[in-house]
């Protein structure tokens, strides 16, 4: 590289330094809030498959008319007769609406005997303790109305049934997990009323997970009025949630895209009378179109690159460091109970190539098209 | 050296707007030799000067310099050209003017192999040449006119070209600065460079100049 030229971009940028810490701050502010916007709906994303892949691998709840209704116990067996399933459970889950709080917390009842969540939770279960284990969200709720220690159900024949606190979820679980209670399924039948022979949902877990969407649709034969969802299909479904969230937010970004295109297109639109005769000084000083393509092409890197470089860092500090304040509302509002929790760093080369590649030659390109432009006429005429 | 053959310059040729700017103009210039072109303003005589630098193509006619013809250079060969052998200095002194002195003075070092070292004590013995140097980091905008034209004279001269091209050089000059600029061509028509000015200061008739040629209405005349 021509050193000499380096040091001249330098000195022409400082030349005009507040229009070019203006186009520079436009740049490093785009630059900051799309890079934002995507290390949060990775780092989401990034979170919560991860946890979904811990789900059952299929789902059968049953269904009258589209509306769910508990299965019986019996399907559990039956189920568990198809070839290639490993396993069956029957859950006992439901929404349980608090209304001092105005928000429902979703209430899981866990067969006790059954080990093999995951290992926090396994602790708790052999501690032997009876009670309930709360998401960050209930705990603040019930904290915020003085529930430190159990919470007071009330059961559909109108009675309370106290249920002592034992244990809260770790808070990296805490967006899936924010508003849910785990309890002893007995407890949970009492809850929802739900009788011995009944259980809200059954899950199933196969030897071979290439065999799912076969064994998934032998249910579907077996027990016309199921629903079975498979793992892949509640994938889909939040994919789906967080694709549709980031294009609100992009949507949002439009008026961010819309003033850096205005500067582009300004940029490339025109060159001032200042610098058409600068670039004829140039040329009768012996420059080339290249030589003058060159300085230009140095100066809009310098600005772009370090607009760039200095939006991404500030980007992972924003989401990374000080967890995106604002910003992650956007993301985080599917849950009744707003969950707190950690964003976890996600370094996305691709995703970092692709913001470069839609912004920084779009601006080299609009400083360098106008000056080509201007390099070509003849200097005289420039210069009169 | 320098030879101008049937040239005709037009500014926007074939439209209604029209203006003929020189018209069939012959003239020869030697090497070494120092030439005036004299004229009222609006005769040609700038025009000449930038067919001279390729600064622009003549509408009809050939300009040549050693032989070569200049005046049909594609843009990037005419830039060396003008590297290599024209040192411009121009009437409005066409500075950078948020730049520094230094700054404006190595310009046309800056696309050259030339290195950064090199380069830089090139511009510092043409500033000290010019006594310029004390005002090296100095923002051209606050230079007097003095100083503005001793910059762009250092700046046309530091690639050290064969050819000088002047055009109207003492008219932003008081007569003491005038008579300064006066001696200083004087000078570097002495170390041998071809020097061609335009101007309509009669002092420059005062000048050990080899010929003067009348610039009238786009027409040269030698007298």
């Amino acid at each position: 590289m021509n050193l000499k030229m380096l040091a001249f971009a330098l000195s022409f940028l400082r030349r005009r330094l507040w229009k070019n810490l203006a186009v520079f701050f436009v740049f490093w502010a785009l630059i900051f809030l799309v890079s934002s916007a995507f290390l949060i709906a990775a780092s989401i994303k990034k979170e919560l498959f991860a946890t979904l892949e811990e789900l059952p691998q299929i789902f059968v709840q049953r269904t009258i008319a589209g509306r769910l209704l508990p299965s019986p116990v019996a399907r559990i067996e039956k189920i568990e007769q198809i070839e290639g399933v490993e396993a069956a459970y029957g859950r006992v889950w439901g929404y349980y609406y608090f209304p001092a709080a105005g928000v429902n917390f979703s209430i899981v009842g866990l067969d006790m005997d059954m080990a093999g969540f995951t290992p926090w939770m396994d602790e708790i279960l052999a501690s032997g303790k009876e009670g309930m284990v709360v998401g960050e969200g209930v705990k603040r709720v019930l904290l915020s109305h003085y529930y430190k220690e159990y919470f007071n159900f009330i059961t559909p024949s109108g009675d309370f049934l106290k249920v002592p606190l034992v244990g809260a979820f770790p808070a990296h679980t805490e967006l899936e997990s924010s508003d849910t209670i785990l309890l002893p399924m007995q407890t949970a039948r009492k809850i929802f009323g739900m009788p011995q022979d009944q259980v809200s949902d059954i899950t199933v877990r196969v030897n071979n997970p290439k065999e799912i969407a076969t064994i998934a649709a032998k249910i579907r034969v077996l027990y016309p009025d199921s629903r079975v969802l498979t793992r892949f299909d509640i994938n889909a479904a939040y994919q789906n949630v967080f694709d549709y969230k980031s294009g609100l937010f992009l949507a949002l970004m439009l008026g961010a895209f819309f003033a850096f295109f205005i500067l582009v297109f300004e940029k490339m639109s025109s060159v001032g009378k200042e610098e058409r005769r600068e670039i004829a000084i140039l040329k009768a000083l012996g420059w080339r179109i290249g030589d003058v393509l060159r300085l230009k092409f140095l100066e809009s890197s310098l600005i772009a690159i370090f607009a760039y470089g200095l939006g991404v860092v500030g980007a992972y500090f924003f989401v990374y460091s000080m967890q995106a304040p604002l910003l992650r509302n956007l993301f985080t509002g599917f849950s009744v109970l707003k969950p707190r929790f950690e964003l976890i760093p996600v370094l996305d080369i691709g995703l970092l190539l692709s913001i470069f590649f839609a912004t920084v030659p779009l601006y080299l390109a609009a400083t360098i098209v106008p000056t080509w432009r201007s390099s070509v006429i003849d200097p005289e005429e420039a210069l009169r | 050296m320098i030879e101008l053959k049937n040239v005709s310059k037009i500014y926007n040729y074939g439209t209604p707007k029209a203006v003929v700017a020189l018209e069939d103009v012959n003239l020869y210039i030697g090497k070494g030799e120092l030439v005036l072109l004299m004229g009222p303003s609006g005769s040609g005589k700038s025009t000449l000067l930038s067919l001279i630098a390729a600064l622009t193509r003549p509408t009809k006619g050939i300009v040549k310099v050693e032989n070569k013809i200049v005046s049909k250079l594609p843009d990037h060969f005419a830039a060396l050209y003008r590297r290599e052998w024209i040192g411009f200095i121009f009437q409005r002194f066409n500075l950078i003017e948020e730049l520094s002195v230094l700054e404006n003075v190595l310009l046309p070092l800056v696309p050259t192999p030339l290195s950064i070292a090199r380069s830089e004590e090139r511009g510092w013995e043409i500033m000290e040449r010019f006594a310029i140097e004390h005002k090296a980091h100095t923002q051209v905008s606050k230079l007097s006119g003095g100083e503005r034209q001793r910059v762009a004279i250092a700046r046309s001269l530091v690639l050290d070209p064969p050819i000088i091209l002047a055009d109207e050089p003492t008219a932003n000059l008081d007569s003491t600065l005038a008579q300064q600029f006066l001696l200083l061509l004087e000078k570097l028509h002495e170390q041998g460079k071809t020097i061609v000015v335009a101007t309509h200061d009669p002092r420059f008739e005062s000048l050990h100049v080899d010929r003067i040629a009348k610039v009238e209405e786009g027409h040269v005349f030698y007298t």
